[in-house]
């Protein structure tokens, strides 16, 4: 099934977009996800979802329909869910 | 707490009549200290909406020289105040606008010799630093001596707000473990987007300060000027949280 997933901030300017559909296998796993969505995409992308070691990466924030989910968590998804990716930001 | 003035009352008349506010909630305020770590596109305006409500005192910390490239979002500077510290410029731009806010200004940035001492003396902390080091630094001390914290950050066309109050949500550290490795210091925004953030970030603030309206403690409000869409995310505290993971 096809699901939305959006970028924020540094990872939403390397997607070029603010949102991307992605296409998601029932009962996949989150990390599973993750992965396949970082090798879709280059390094410029990528670095912010996955460290070099394939682990994700520890200042991810992942957010399901609203709330934070953490990557060892069971998450189903369906046709309506919004996954949001967001990473840091700071002042200036 | 003290009473309001004449002088207040007049000053602050139209917010007196906002419900749930009032009387009541202008007194919290105006007894209040809040702390704002760096003045300049996020803190800038942020201080200034607080003066513009009648925090009772400011203190703003921020070290260095205005810059020209500073001027397309510090709104609290001064075309007079270029390669001068930008705490005077504030204090300057501030006393202009409202003599009757206490502002103290501390010509340097947060750091392990003044954080502890500056959390301290305030009833509330907005974090509007560009280090993460920083940042991370005032969230410890805020967590450690129970004070709330509003943490603002911005990029680009998006900002987000996230109101962190110790014991009852989760901490800046639980949402970042760990230093941002790809963060740049430089990085492209708006001066309206940070402070549309900012003030986002001082009504959360007041809220808190005065107990009015839904305050979103825990829940990072994600705000993006290009749809001028705006999200609410529910944070996951991490119970092996390194800051507020020994807190019940
Ligand atoms: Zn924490």
């Amino acid at each position: 099934m096809q699901i939305t997933f959006r970028y924020t901030s540094q990872l939403a300017t390397a997607a070029g977009a603010a949102e991307e559909m992605v296409e998601v296998e029932n009962g996949s796993s989150l990390v599973d996800l993750l992965r396949d969505l970082a090798a879709k995409h280059d390094t410029d992308f990528s670095k912010f979802v996955v460290d070099k070691d394939g682990n994700v990466a520890p200042t991810l924030v992942v957010a399901v329909n609203g709330s934070q989910v953490s990557f060892e968590e069971l998450v189903s998804l369906d046709k309506d869910s919004e996954v949001m990716l967001i990473t840091p930001m700071s002042g200036g | 707490m003290s009473e309001l003035s004449e002088l207040d009352r007049a000053i602050y008349e139209w917010q007196l009549d906002v419900p749930g506010f009032g009387e009541s909630g202008q007194r919290k305020v105006r007894s209040a200290t809040a702390l704002v770590s760096r003045i300049g596109g996020l803190g800038g305006p942020l201080a200034f909406q607080l003066a513009a409500a009648g925090i009772g005192k400011l203190i703003l910390a921020h070290g260095g020289n205005l810059r020209q490239d500073d001027l397309n979002r510090q709104i609290l500077m001064r075309w007079d105040g270029l390669d001068k510290p930008r705490v005077e410029s504030a204090a300057k731009t501030l006393a202009n606008f409202n003599p009757n806010v206490e502002v103290e200004i501390v010509n340097a940035n947060v750091s392990e010799g003044n954080a502890a001492d500056l959390v301290a003396r305030a009833d509330v902390v907005f974090d509007c630093a560009p280090l993460f080091e920083e940042r991370f630094l005032m969230n410890r001390e805020c967590i450690g001596q129970g004070k709330p914290l509003i943490d603002c950050a911005m990029y680009n066309l998006e900002g987000h707000v996230f109101p962190i109050v110790a014991g009852r949500t989760p901490c800046l550290a639980c949402l970042f473990p760990e230093t941002p490795p790809h963060w740049k210091r430089r990085f492209p925004v708006i001066g309206a987007v940070s402070a549309l953030v900012a003030n986002v970030g001082v009504m959360e603030g007041l809220k808190l300060l005065a107990g009015f309206g839904e305050s979103n403690i825990g829940k990072m409000i994600h705000l993006d000027s290009s749809s001028m869409e705006m999200r609410k995310i529910k944070v996951q505290r991490r119970p092996d949280c390194s800051v507020c993971g020994p807190l019940k």
